[in-house]
């Protein structure tokens, strides 16, 4: 008995101490809702990563007693963790937003408006062209802010081009690049990757070469037969033996920048001479090789009708976040300080301010330049405006539907008939 | 509270007088029962709030439309429905029962031949025990996942091996629809050390007696091994059937890092396909509902192996 005395003795007090640091620890949090922490959350690689950081520690330095908590992930991941904490209201204060999620998450009310802040100037958006501005809002509301444009890109390896005496053509028609693919193949052993395994940009891009929304608001906007020459791509490349085995492809992560094909590989069959990326992902791709990559607009019927500038990514202030002033402050800071603007270069596209761009322009490096001359000369006069963000359903087509398609047809399942109608069965399901 | 009750016992120096003078309250407080309960209580609340709450709370929204960002609407048993007109569903399905009926089994046999090997006393036979048990700690793991996909890479260290014995080759394993799960196999086979140690525990209860009596009636080493060592095993075979089964139903890291389901999904593990449901594809009533389903099937399994326990499970009571 005495025992037991002095065990529930122990346990209130226990009891008592663990109530007294709550009531403590509950004081600190009360200062915690307007205190300095700030949570920044984004996609990239190694490359990106360490600029933003960069950017985040001129930001404590320039704002005293601001401790800013960076938290990376590649782009996969990114949305899995994104949409775990949005569950469970535990979102970063400052979340980084792309075009085809950004329906979903206002829709269910998971970013704060930003109207106030711009009102009140602490978000300075003067020097903001008002299309940029315009694509990151709703409902006549301001979400985004852009954090840099981009344009879809080839990037291709231009040594291994010149080396083999081939000329890269300005445009090209997807019948004009399975030949180009097939003589790099041919002269070089160097294979091709038409964006296997990716989300679907390439198929809108082409099918907007053509005339044609890919997702519209009901359904899709195209026909099995107006996809068919996309799939045909895979399943020429594959026989003639131009595209990468997707045995390749089982060893690395697609869409990852690091393990691309273009920049990882040992031997020319599973390496890709080109890759169907964005231009903000040159700069992360051309840290990974010696060879001398270029840029080139992707294959179309009509380049000028499918090209766009996309405000590449955005910044967003998340709904569970505690501070949304400093928020708004570290936007303001990434988009209009010169310091951050010069830290991050092109990184995620060039900078949405013209102000900032004019300071960028002076010390841009010979690459960030190539991308800064092909935004401006080449696809700005040449380009259409982008389609509307993607609906939800979009997001199980990207990430199931059509990678799985495409896997299909390489492995020989299905020929890229039977894929055009089951690709178009199965997205118009997804809605 | 209780320590005021306590001080004026010890001056009385009488704990009994002092017991007779507590109220109800103090009575019920320091009973055994309720000290029970409230060295229970961590366990209990933990159960009830990190368990139950959402082990009930997953089967409503197996009812939604959940979608883990948005609101859940009520959808009454919809996603059971949908269920049954969708491939990957059975495909998942298909490949989690081959790779648990196929690699538990293995696992097992290679377990109590290690565990056999083991058996013997000597200086490093300890070291062998942690050592043959580290893959079951490691097996699981992020970063074994990753060399595994590495060694089994077209020019990995297996190629190299083969390469070493004349079998030049850049065969990928992981890009081959009838081998890429074998991959997964083999390394959950690796991961036999659990069930290890837990045939070597019981290895050695067999008592020494019986073999003694055996060799005296000239039983060879085999003879010995099916009449008196397995027999007398079936109990631990029985347990370690049950919980490795249970393991490969639900076995979700090899996949989700070394092929996630490629190529062609033949190597899609029900857990992962109900994680992509689920965070990547937002479905996340879909993958509750994915989630219930196996939880029916685990059950079933085990409830199968019960029944067929009094047909080759050695029981001493009986």
């Amino acid at each position: 008995m005495k025992n037991i005395k002095k065990i529930l003795a122990g346990a209130t007090a226990v009891a008592t101490l663990m109530a007294m640091a709550a009531c403590g620890s509950s004081n600190e949090s009360g200062d915690a809702s307007d205190s300095q922490n700030l949570t920044i959350a984004w996609w990239g690689n190694q490359d990106r990563n360490e600029k933003q950081d960069a950017v985040d520690k001129a930001f404590e330095a320039a704002n005293e007693g601001v401790s800013i908590d960076g938290q990376p992930s590649e782009w996969s991941d990114y949305w899995q963790k994104l949409s775990t904490s949005a569950a469970g209201d535990s979102m970063p204060d400052v979340i980084a937003m792309d075009y085809s999620y950004f329906n979903e998450y206002v829709e269910n009310g998971l970013i704060i408006p930003l109207d106030e802040y711009i009102e009140d100037g602490t978000i300075d958006t003067t020097n903001i062209d008002e299309s940029i501005l315009a694509s990151g809002q709703k409902d006549g509301s301001q979400y985004l802010i852009s954090s840099g444009s981009s344009s879809p890109a080839m990037i291709y390896n231009k040594t291994l081009l010149d080396e083999a005496g081939i000329e890269m053509p300005e445009e090209m028609d997807l019948d004009e690049f399975k030949a180009l693919a097939k003589e790099v193949y041919e002269k070089t052993g160097v294979k091709t990757n038409f964006r296997y395994y990716e989300a679907s940009e390439l198929l809108e891009y082409v099918m907007r070469g053509e005339g044609k929304t890919l997702f519209e608001d009901e359904g899709l906007g195209v026909t099995a037969e107006d996809v068919e020459p996309y799939f045909d791509v895979y399943e020429e490349g594959i026989s003639e033996g131009w595209h990468i085995s997707p045995e390749v492809f089982a060893e690395i992560t697609a869409g990852s920048v690091d393990q691309d094909p273009v920049v990882y590989g040992s031997d020319p069959s599973s390496m890709s001479w080109v890759s169907f990326k964005f231009t903000s992902q040159m700069p992360a791709m051309q840290a990974l090789t010696d060879d001398d990559l270029a840029l080139a607009p992707w294959p179309a019927a009509d380049v000028t009708a499918a090209n766009y500038i996309k405000p590449g990514q955005f910044w967003a202030i998340s709904k569970s976040c505690e501070n949304p002033q400093l928020a708004a402050e570290f936007i303001n800071y990434y988009t209009n300080n010169e310091e951050a603007v010069t830290t991050m270069g092109t990184d995620r596209g060039l900078p949405v301010s013209s102000a900032m761009m004019t300071v960028l322009e002076e010390q841009l490096s010979a690459d960030e330049q190539e991308i800064a001359t092909f935004l401006n000369d080449v696809v700005t006069p040449n380009s259409s405006a982008i389609n509307p963000p993607s609906p939800a359903a979009a997001s199980t087509v990207n990430s199931q539907t059509l990678p799985e398609i495409e896997e299909n047809i390489l492995y020989g399942a299905i020929t890229a008939k039977d894929a055009a109608a089951t690709f178009v069965e199965e997205a118009n399901a997804a809605y | 509270m209780s320590q005021a009750s306590a001080a004026p016992g010890r001056r009385l120096g009488n704990a009994g007088v002092q017991f007779k003078k507590q109220g109800r309250f103090a009575r019920f407080m320091t009973s055994e029962k309720t000290s029970g309960v409230v060295c229970a209580l961590p366990f209990i609340i933990g159960f009830l709030v990190f368990l139950l709450v959402p082990i009930l709370l997953s089967f409503y929204y197996t009812l939604t439309d959940y979608s883990i960002i948005g609101e859940a609407e009520f959808i009454g048993l919809q996603n059971y429905i949908d269920m049954f007109s969708d491939d990957k569903f059975f495909k998942s399905l298909g490949v989690t029962f081959f790779y648990a009926l196929v690699s538990t089994p293995l696992r097992l046999v290679f377990a109590l031949f290690v565990a056999m090997l083991l058996l013997k006393n000597s200086k490093v036979s300890g070291f062998y025990r942690a050592a043959y048990y580290l893959p079951s700690i490691l097996g699981g793991s992020v970063a074994v996942a990753i060399l595994w996909k590495q060694m089994f890479a077209a020019d990995g260290v297996i190629n190299q091996v083969l390469g070493m014995f004349g079998l030049e080759t850049d065969f990928a394993w992981l890009g081959n629809e009838s081998t890429a799960i074998w991959t997964l196999i083999i390394l959950g086979v690796w991961q036999f050390g659990s069930s290890m140690l837990i045939f070597l525990a019981s290895l050695k209860q067999i008592p020494t007696e019986l073999y003694e009596a055996a060799s005296v009636d000239g039983a060879s080493k085999a003879r010995q091994f099916w009449k008196i060592t397995l027999p007398l095993l079936t109990p631990t075979i029985f347990f370690n059937l049950v919980m490795q089964s249970i393991n490969g139903f639900l076995a979700f890291t090899q996949c989700y890092i070394i092929t996630q389901g490629k190529p062609r999904n033949s190597t899609l593990f029900y857990m992962v396909y109900m994680y992509d449901e689920s965070f990547t594809r937002h479905h996340a009533g879909y993958g509750a509902a994915l989630a219930w389903v196996m939880l029916l099937i685990v059950g079933l399994y085990t409830g199968f192996l019960f029944l067929t326990k009094r047909f080759w499970v050695y029981d001493e009571e009986a």
